[in-house]
């Protein structure tokens, strides 16, 4: 059975307009950033910092929908929200550990996208 | 001073190092004759207006790793006291009509929010602007041409004026 992906890199295609190099370099810079960004995420809950939150959380909207990870759309948009707002930890918590499992996933996915793209230029 | 007058310059001022790159790398697809410059911050961006940019692409909201770092809006209010007539345009990953109004009200030609359709509008400014500012130096072509005769005929007066003074 096949398993449903995280990333859909139609919308990304669609701006590269056939430049594989394009694809490439955001796909890189995706697999890069993310990671720095999500841990300052967490560094700003653990410092009860909402503010920090928010403004990640809107920083990183854009990658994803880059990225086409649909299903954390709404989820970021959510958490935007509720930092802004002040919600419960609790509940900022769930958001930030259901978007790191997501972009930890889309960034396994991305990188054998990323080789597939790489052995494609190598060829040429 | 530009080198090359047909090429437009476009400054992205964008902490996201991921929409910032795809935007420069989109914008130098599928623009032609376009230079892009990106910068992190607005700071950087201030201090190579001397380079005369045609557009600015400006993040509304702009962390930075400065402690005491301008946001969107402060580094607009700059931009309108060193060079009033470079067009801004602010982009945000907020949908909101107030922050779109304030922006503009602020001197902002454009608010982009930053969703899928975001880089096909940026491409249709770019691309206008780059019309405005090829018929504008038409304009300023004809008109020069237009002068001619008239600059002509004082040259004439004044060779004329000079040869009846030298006969008498």
């Amino acid at each position: 059975m096949e398993t449903q992906k995280i990333i859909d890199l139609s919308y990304l295609r669609q701006l590269a307009n056939g430049s594989d190099e394009f694809m490439q370099t955001m796909i890189s810079i995706f697999i890069a950033e993310t990671p720095a960004a999500l841990d300052n995420m967490e560094k700003s809950w653990e410092r009860n910092d909402w503010s920090g939150i928010k403004a990640m959380a809107h920083k990183m909207k854009p990658s994803f929908g880059f990225m086409g990870i649909a299903s954390m759309k709404d989820v970021i948009t959510e958490l935007e929200a509720d930092a802004e707002r002040g919600a419960y930890p609790e509940v900022i918590r769930e958001k930030i550990t259901r978007i790191k499992a997501a972009c930890t996933a889309a960034i396994v996915e991305l990188r054998t996208e990323l080789k597939k793209y790489q052995k494609s230029a190598s060829r040429i | 001073m530009k080198q090359n007058e047909d090429v437009t310059r476009v400054f992205i001022v964008d902490d996201d190092p991921v929409f910032s790159k795809a935007l420069e790398t989109y914008l130098k697809k599928e623009v032609p004759n376009v230079e892009v410059a990106s910068f992190s911050n607005g700071e950087s961006s201030l201090h190579e207006l001397h380079r005369s940019p045609d557009l600015l692409l400006l993040d509304y909201r702009l962390d930075s790793e400065f402690a005491y770092a301008w946001d969107g809006l402060q580094i607009l209010k700059k931009i309108n006291n060193i060079d009033p007539g470079l067009s801004v345009v602010v982009m945000s990953a907020k949908e909101s009509v107030d922050t779109a109004m304030n922006c503009i009200k602020m001197g902002a030609m454009e608010y982009v929010v930053k969703n899928e359709q975001a880089f096909p509008k940026i491409k249709g400014i770019v691309s206008e602007l780059k019309q405005e500012i090829k018929e504008e130096k038409e304009e300023e072509e004809l008109e020069e041409k237009s002068n001619m005769p008239a600059w002509l005929g004082l040259l004439l007066l004044l060779i004329l004026l000079i040869f009846f003074l030298y006969r008498l």
